[in-house]
């Protein structure tokens, strides 16, 4: 968006309409004097933008002329392809408040639709930009309700403060999240729960309060209903049981009964009479019963033993007999055993002593062969120590080893002597061959003959030719060996080297032989002789055979045949022990029975006593029992009869019981009842005396009311939780949106100023706490306001930049914005703003006109209106 | 000249208004009390000489001693005044505390009606009264005045308390009273209690509805009915006579955005600001507003509320609209125009639930409140 023109009618001053023209595309200077309405068209301006025709604050009524009248501000501008005209009018009125928006001069829009189109071409705020314009207004303390720390900050930050408070919602945002906080912090602790003390804790405590006193009123007014009602209960009870009629009828009853029961127990008495007649008839029935019964068993009893006693004498005599009989054969039986038992002693006796001849013929054989072996044994012992004899005579190996050396020297010396033996060669000359001769042979030509002990040659011829040696060295050594080697063959008793060797043959031949003498020895007898002749000695002495002795075999047959006999005998002994003991058991038992039948008979007698004549007896008692039953059926008739007109004397007794009860009782009851009334009399007076149920009703009615301001506060609280998040979050996330573009703006502007100046912008408030200078950072409050106000310029230029970069350009508005700066510093500002001014709107409205001459582009002035648009 | 009598009931003596402020509690109780001789002027500004209270004269059945005893002597106090009382379900037989206390505090014109039984109260005039036995009698009590006979000629009232149709807040419908049981028990004139305001039931049956008003539900003040009646079977002649002191208004004020809310709201309140001192007034609102409006009917709420002896705007039925043109009240845009676009959003958000999104709603309200305020 580009401002091409401003017009005013009835703002502040400027009643009549006024306006600033000609506004370009780049740097624009309104450069007047104080007080020359720079500020009202700044304002106007503002208005013009972001105040809706319908409101009616303060700033706008801060518009209006001291003479009145509705302010009117009509802004021209460019925008995407087109030339707009916006004019607004506010007023006290309502109905003469009025937007209207021209495109290309033709009017699009009115009231709210020029609002929202107007909303529209200055940037959908949707997208959580700063809208349209960048400006700053001066001295825009309003802003600040951030605390008296931040105030002396923003004073100076007021130039960023208007574009920070867009991004963020600034001190507005701070505001709005500070009263949520306080309100949330009058009821909650920090970490949501009711604080103790604050309004909700109150109220909530209340609500508990009221609810308890509910619940004891309740308790209280049910406890007064339940004592009324019981008082209720109780005087009608009471005044039932008092009423005469009840009364009387109470002791009629009573007296009816008692006569009912006297009538009842005389009945009782009577047939208790009869009951006892008839119980003393059956007690005398049942004794002659038993006297009688007694009786006829007695004489049953006695008759019985009678016959038994004589039966048991018969057969005691025949088990004595019995026993008797098996005495007798028990006792043959044992004589055949004695016998028997005799024959197989015998029979064993003659087979051990067959076994004995038997073993002894078996120790003959052994003995001969233990004689025969002891005998070459003793032998072979006899040729062990001729052998041994022999061989110590024959010459050891030493001794021959010795006589091999001394030999084998004597040959060594023969050789030396022969290879230092002198040597003749014969050449014969020819035809002469076979003429030298040497012991008769003749002398093979050319070839050298070693004569050591000299030679005579016969030439033919020529004659003999002795050759002599001379005594060399050699002789000498060989004759020193052969005296050693005769020593050695002196030594050893031998003449001759091939004696030597023979002996030590015949000496190695003699030990083979011992070897084998000892290898038979040892398999003849390998324990040695004596212990052969130990074993020879512990063979069983010989025993001579007995004819009269059968062998073996029928010896063990016939003590096989003589124990059989004997098992025979035994089995028939124990079987007649077995038959005498159950016949003496039988005999015994017989006797024991006849002593019990003897007893029996005894009692029987005794038990009839000496009663003469028992059967006459029993029917004496028989014919007195058959005259008491007559009796008897009459008394039970009697009985009978009693019983079946009796009254029931139970149920009389239960009746009297139970109405002098009922009398009883009731006196009791109304005694106990006239004393529950009283009490309940003073129950319920002390209780309805505190009114319970009006109290009930009035804090039923508190507590409703106590509910449903907790009820509210909770959802005030509610409120503020949910307001202080949106704000929050919609902070946050605004923060993220712009601190780092504007980081990336801002840069490059201040070290326009500051070569290797680096902005420090706190995530927080958005705003800048520091620069960055020659690795130096600089608190923000410490600079110089210079320094502060050209930061402040830049950062709003940056902003500039964001937005123009994000398609939505914006112009740039400073209202004495740039006032501390000197004049040196300012020429580099100046350079910042023409170099931004390449592709940004701005409009610079100041005071200082000469500094500010300096600036160049387009010269604004305030002039009155030419024509009314 | 006929018979004519003040006929009253429900003036639930001893109510104590707990979900109202304490110093205002204090004055409705006392105008509860001052009734009574409003009424015994009444009667002698008519020239009665008889009060018929057709029961609940007491709020509970156990109101304090000194409710009870102030009302009896306020009542023995009234000279030439027979008050004529029966039990109704706030103050049955059941209280028989309060009863038999209050018979012996009061003095001999002032007769309690505990049986179902015709009493002549004047020569020619008989009574015919259904005390409430309990606080739910579980039958029509006035049934058995069709069969009873009083002498030839003499004018017969009927005096009850209960519903003759659902009144809500406990109505016993076992014990509804037949509407025409004046016709069928040949009454002259039927006096009923239970409905706090007047209502008319045929000719000769009627609500006089409380003398001191005590809820929202019946606008105006209090009143007892003057009933004259000339002869037996003659129309009575009925007049209605204003003895309240108290004014509970609730008036409804539906709402929809673009009008002038402040005015619409000023056209409810009473033109006699003096007068308010003595009005409890319920301005329910309904409807949509936008915020502005809302802000204004608030601001015109919080400015009228002192007048009166207790005000209340009811909010519960009102909602806002937020328009964009609103947000622009509260930002152009940046952040603080971000949270409120959220807010509004979640505030029209129906897959939210009802309670969130009143929240969001009231929070966006506060936002632009606290904007504003700034």
């Amino acid at each position: 968006m580009q401002i091409t023109s401003i017009r005013l009618k009835n703002v502040r001053r400027f009643v009549e309409p006024v306006e600033i023209a000609g506004i370009g595309p780049g740097l624009n200077v309104l450069s007047a004097p104080n007080e020359a309405g720079k500020s009202t068209f700044f304002d106007a301006l503002h208005a013009a933008f972001f105040a809706g025709h319908r409101s009616w604050d303060r700033s706008l009524r801060a518009l209006q002329p001291r003479a009145g009248g509705d302010p009117q501000v009509t802004v021209t501008f460019r925008a995407g392809d087109a030339d707009w005209r916006l004019r607004k009018t506010w007023s006290r009125t309502a109905s003469h408040r009025e937007a209207r928006l021209w495109r290309d001069g033709v009017l699009v829009g009115q009231g709210e639709e020029a609002e929202q189109q107007l909303s529209a071409l200055i940037g959908t705020p949707a997208d959580g930009g700063p809208a349209g314009l960048l400006w700053v207004q001066q001295g825009q303390v309003e802003l600040d309700r951030g605390g008296a720390e931040q105030k002396a900050r923003l004073g100076i930050m007021e130039s960023v403060a208007g574009e920070v408070e867009a991004m963020t919602g600034g001190q507005r945002m701070k505001a709005a999240l500070q009263a949520c906080e306080a309100f949330l912090d009058q009821h909650l602790t920090g970490t949501g729960r009711p604080k103790k003390g604050g309004g909700l804790e109150t109220v909530t405590a209340e609500v508990e309060r009221l609810a308890a006193r509910r619940d004891a009123l309740t308790a209280q007014v049910a406890a007064l209903q339940d004592a009324l009602d019981a008082r209720r209960r109780v005087r009608a009870e009471l005044q039932e049981l008092q009423d005469p009629e009840a009364e009387a009828d109470r002791i009629r009853r009573r007296q009816e009964a008692e006569a009912r029961l006297k009538k009842a127990r005389d009945h009782a008495g009577r047939i208790e009479l009869a009951r006892s007649r008839v119980a003393e008839l059956e007690a005398r029935r049942e004794g002659l019963t038993g006297r009688i019964a007694r009786l006829a068993a007695a004489i049953r009893e006695r008759d019985a033993a009678r016959l038994g006693l004589a039966n048991l004498e018969i057969a005691a005599e025949q088990a004595q007999k019995d026993r008797d009989a098996a005495q007798a054969d028990r006792d043959r039986a044992h004589a055949a055993l004695t016998e028997a038992q005799a024959a197989l002693e015998a029979a064993t006796a003659q087979a051990r002593r067959a076994m004995q001849i038997e073993a002894a013929a078996g120790a003959r054989a052994r003995r001969a062969e233990l004689a025969d072996r002891i005998a070459r044994a003793e032998t072979l012992r006899r040729r062990e120590e001729e052998a041994q004899a022999a061989i110590a005579q024959m010459l050891p190996d030493a001794a021959l080893r010795r006589i091999e050396e001394a030999a084998n020297a004597v040959t060594l010396a023969e050789r030396h002597r022969a290879a230092a033996a002198p040597a003749f060669v014969v050449h014969y000359a020819p035809g002469a061959a076979g003429r030298v001769l040497r012991d008769g042979a003749a002398v093979p030509a050319d070839s050298p003959q070693p004569v050591p002990d000299g030679a005579e040659l016969e030439l033919e011829g020529i004659g003999r030719l002795a050759i002599t040696p001379g005594a060399a060295a050699e002789e000498a050594d060989l004759e020193t060996a052969k005296q050693a080697l005769q020593r050695e063959l002196d030594a050893a008793g031998v003449d001759s080297v091939e004696a030597a060797r023979a002996s030590a043959r015949d000496r190695r031949a003699a030990e083979d032989a011992l070897r084998g003498i000892r290898a038979d020895l040892a398999a003849l007898a390998p324990d040695g002789i004596p212990a052969l002749r130990e074993q020879l000695a512990a063979l069983p002495a010989p025993v001579e055979p007995d004819p009269a002795v059968p062998p073996r075999d029928a010896a063990e047959a016939a003590e096989q045949a003589a124990r059989a006999a004997r098992d025979t005998a035994g089995e028939r002994f124990a079987a007649a022990e077995a038959t005498l003991a159950t016949a003496r058991d039988r005999a015994v038992q017989a006797e024991t029975e006849l002593d019990a039948a003897r007893t029996r008979l005894r009692r029987a007698d005794a038990d009839l006593g000496d009663e003469p004549d028992p059967p006459a007896r029993l029917e004496a008692l028989r014919a007195e029992r058959a005259a008491l039953e007559a009796d008897l059926d009459q008394a039970r008739a009697a009985l009978e009869a009693a019983r079946a007109d009796a009254p029931d004397l139970e149920a009389a007794e239960t009746a009297a019981t139970r109405a002098a009860q009922a009398a009883e009782n009731a006196r009791a009851r109304i005694a106990q009842l006239r004393e529950e009334l009283a009490a309940l009399d003073a129950r319920i007076t002390a209780t309805s005396g505190d009114a319970p149920e009006e109290k009930l009703a009035l804090t039923l009615e508190q507590l409703e009311q106590a509910e449903a301001r907790k009820a509210a506060l909770e959802f005030e609280i509610a409120v503020n939780q949910r307001l202080r998040d949106a704000l929050t979050q919609a902070q946050s996330a605004a923060r993220n949106a712009y601190v780092e573009p504007v980081h990336r703006e801002l840069a490059p502007l201040l070290r326009m100023l500051w070569p290797d100046a680096e902005p420090v912008i706190d995530a927080e408030t958005g705003m800048i706490t520091a620069i960055t200078r020659r690795s130096v950072e600089e608190e923000f409050d410490i600079l110089s306001g210079g320094t502060r106000e050209q930061i402040s310029l830049m950062v709003r230029l940056a902003f500039a930049r964001i937005l123009a970069d994000r398609g939505t350009p914006a112009p740039v508005i400073l209202d004495d914005a740039i006032v501390y700066t000197d004049d040196a510093r300012i020429e580099q500002m100046f350079d910042a703003l023409t170099s931004r001014a390449r592709d940004l709107q701005i409009i610079v409205l100041s005071c200082r006109q000469r500094a500010f001459r300096a600036l160049g582009g387009e010269l604004l002035r305030i002039e009155p209106a030419k024509e009314a648009p | 000249m006929g018979f004519r009598f003040i006929h009253s009931s429900d003036l639930h003596l001893g109510k104590g208004f707990g979900t109202l402020p304490e110093d205002l509690r204090g004055r409705l109780i006392e105008a509860r009390h001052e009734v009574l001789a409003r009424l015994a002027q009444a009667a002698r500004d008519h020239g009665a000489a008889h009060v018929l209270l057709a029961g609940d004269t007491f709020d509970t059945t156990g109101p304090s001693d000194q409710v009870r005893r102030q009302a009896a002597t306020a009542m023995a106090a009234a000279e030439g005044i027979h008050w004529w009382i029966i039990p109704g379900n706030h103050d049955s037989l059941a209280g028989e505390e309060l009863w038999r206390r209050f018979a012996d505090e009061a003095g001999p014109n002032v007769h309690i009606l505990r049986d179902p039984a015709p009493v002549a109260i004047e020569p020619g005039v008989h009574l015919l009264p259904a005390p409430l036995p309990r606080q739910f009698p579980g039958h029509d009590l006035t049934a058995w005045m069709d069969d009873a006979d009083t002498p030839e000629g003499t004018i017969r009232i009927g005096l009850a308390h209960g519903g003759i149709t659902d009144f809500g807040e406990d109505f016993d419908s076992s014990a509804r009273i037949a509407p025409d049981r004046a016709a069928r028990a040949r009454l002259d004139y039927l006096a009923l209690g239970d409905w706090h305001g007047m209502l008319a039931v045929g000719d000769r049956t009627r609500y006089s509805g409380t003398p001191e008003r005590d809820r929202f539900r019946h606008d105006g003040r209090g009143a007892c009915l003057a009933v004259t009646i000339d002869a037996p079977g003659a129309a009575p002649r009925i007049e209605q006579v204003t003895v309240g002191r108290f004014d509970w208004s609730a008036p409804v004020l539906d709402l929809s955005p673009g009008e002038d809310v402040v005015a619409r709201f000023r056209a409810l309140l009473p033109p006699d600001r003096t007068a308010r001192r003595d009005v409890l007034l319920r301005v329910v609102a309904r409807g949509f507003l936008r915020m502005a409006e809302r802000g204004a009917l608030e601001a015109a709420a919080r400015a009228a509320a002192p007048d009166f002896a207790w005000f209340d705007l009811d909010r519960a039925g009102l909602r806002t609209e937020h328009e964009a043109g609103d947000l622009d009240l509260i930002a152009s845009g940046g952040a603080l125009r971000s949270a409120a676009e959220t807010l509004q959003r979640e505030a029209t958000d129906d897959t939210l639930s009802l309670e969130r999104q009143r929240v969001a709603e009231a929070a966006l309200n506060r936002l632009w409140s606290l904007v504003q305020e700034g």
